[in-house]
């Protein structure tokens, strides 16, 4: 009885123990899969070459990207006789037709810390697309150092000058030095000047009181003038009174010295007469004189109209 | 004058004879303006513009029949016809003449033809002469006892006299259309354009 459950225990053991066997084997078979499907060796993919000068940032398993996307890695990195480096690609052929034969390949950083990638850089659309064994052209991208020297060689005289204008800032005997010195001087001046604005206008002001107070004598002095013309009006307009009277007699004394010349006034209206008829003559002569019978427009002697009419009665 | 005779001024001697003619003829002296009318169409050692000729011969008619002789005044307007040729105005005044010596004649049919022929041909352009052709048609209808046709002459005649103020035609209108009013009967519009007519001074 004890013997069958002895063997009873030992067949279950034998059980488990299979059945932990075969899980792992299954598990390790699923590792190997999965690190397969991880490395590539599950993608059909091609191989392609580039040969670099040099094999600093380039490590086998870096992923290589075209327009952003990966579409494949490095597969080695290996020296050739001539010292060169050669690089081996594997290309997922899913991609392999958008790459062409003039493509080149270029080590690049992502960004200024990370990891450095293979870059594709496309070629013409029309040559034929790269295939197993294919060689591209290789190019090596600027990293971060060659970056920063670079920006270093570019900033060197900005900081050059930059050093130059500080050391002329702090020379005392420097432009900037001798300016502010003179702004120090103006700014002085100008205080002064403000200074005697302020005693001109107090000055000023004294002086216009003493004005006010002359022009109120002066128009107290003037009302009293007024007074006093008040006073002489009156007798001046007498006096105008007077000079009228004296010119309505003189206007009646020409008034009657008229009246006396008027009999004398038809002769001199006469020989007044007499002259201008002879002015007229004497122009007359002169317009048909020389040189004044060129200047004058002698007009048509026109005979009078023959009036068609008969006097009442006779005919 | 004298200036242009002693030019031998002769266009210039036969305007100042003509319009001394004229002056005399106005003044009354009509002998006067026989002799210096005389002395322009007789002259033989000169020979004057036909124009100058057609109005002296002219003048020389309407100076016959203001005096009342009439035998001469056909023969000279025959004269002046011929001298007046080419744009000739005087021909107007020429067949005003001859109406003024038809009515002298009795002939009223003759005188409202030169009359009519002397307005048509004066009408808007020379109203001294028309206003002397309706003047010898309103004579002439008067003549024929046509009244109304007289009056209404008249008193366009006098319309147009008056712009042009001649107050011895404006007096010869109000006469004719005092008589017309006779003819008509209306005594008292007659009366008034004598009394009219008796006012204008002529000088």
């Amino acid at each position: 009885m004890k013997l069958n459950n002895y063997n009873q225990r030992l067949l279950n053991i034998e059980q488990r123990t299979k059945r932990f066997m075969l899980g792992a084997l299954g598990a390790m078979l699923m590792v190997v899969l999965l690190v397969a499907y991880k490395q590539g060796y599950l993608v059909r993919s091609t191989i392609i070459y580039f040969f670099a000068p040099n094999a600093q940032g380039l490590n086998q398993g870096m992923a290589v990207k075209f327009i952003g996307f990966k579409v494949g890695s490095v597969k080695a990195v290996s020296m050739e006789p001539n010292a060169s480096v050669r690089v081996k690609v594997a290309l997922d052929n899913e991609y392999v037709h958008l790459i062409g034969l003039d493509a080149k390949a270029r080590l690049i950083k992502e960004a200024l810390v990370g990891e450095s990638v293979v870059e594709i850089i496309p070629g013409s659309q029309q040559v034929q697309p790269v295939t197993q064994d294919s060689v591209l052209q290789y190019e090596r991208g600027q990293d971060a150092s060659s970056i920063a020297e670079s920006m270093a060689a570019q900033l060197q005289p900005i900081l050059s000058d930059i050093r130059q204008i500080t050391s002329s800032i702090n020379n005392p005997d420097g432009d900037i030095q001798k300016t502010l010195k003179n702004l120090t001087l103006v700014t002085g001046e100008l205080r002064e000047t403000v200074k005697q604005f302020t005693q001109l206008a107090s000055s000023g002001n004294q002086k216009l009181e003493n004005v006010h107070g002359k022009l109120d004598k002066a128009l107290d002095s003037v009302n009293a003038n007024l007074a006093v013309m008040d006073k002489a009006v009156p007798r001046l307009v007498d006096r105008a009174e007077a000079t009228l009277d004296n010119v309505q007699t003189a206007t009646s004394d020409i008034r009657r010295l008229a009246a006396d010349s008027a009999g004398e006034l038809p002769s001199f209206i006469h020989n007044s007469n007499a002259l201008v008829q002879d002015s007229q003559d004497m122009l007359e002569g002169a317009k048909r004189s020389w040189p004044f019978s060129g200047w004058f427009h002698k007009p048509e002697a026109q005979a009078l109209p023959v009036d068609g009419y008969v006097p009442p009665g006779k005919p | 004058m004298r200036v242009d005779v002693a030019v031998e001024n002769i266009q210039g001697i036969a305007i100042d004879m003509l319009n001394l003619a004229s002056v005399n003829q106005k003044l009354g002296r009509l002998q006067e303006a026989h002799a210096y009318l005389d002395a322009l169409l007789q002259d033989e050692a000169v020979q004057y513009g036909s124009a100058y000729l057609a109005a002296a011969a002219t003048q020389k008619a309407l100076l016959l029949l203001q005096q009342g002789e009439s035998s001469d005044v056909r023969s000279w307007l025959d004269k002046a016809e011929g001298w007046c040729v080419s744009e000739c105005r005087l021909k107007r005044a020429i067949d005003n003449a001859r109406a003024a010596l038809a009515l002298h004649e009795k002939d009223y049919d003759g005188a409202l033809h030169w009359a009519e022929r002397a307005a048509s041909a004066s009408r808007g352009d020379d109203p001294l002469e028309h206003a002397n052709a309706m003047r010898y048609m309103s004579e002439a209808r008067l003549a024929r006892s046509e009244f109304d046709l007289a009056l209404r002459l008249a008193s366009d005649t006098l319309a147009l006299d008056k712009t042009l103020g001649l107050p011895e035609k404006i007096k010869q209108d109000l006469l004719l259309s005092a008589r017309a009013y006779e003819g008509q009967g209306n005594a008292v519009q007659a009366k008034h354009f004598r009394e009219r007519a008796s006012r204008i001074v002529v000088r």
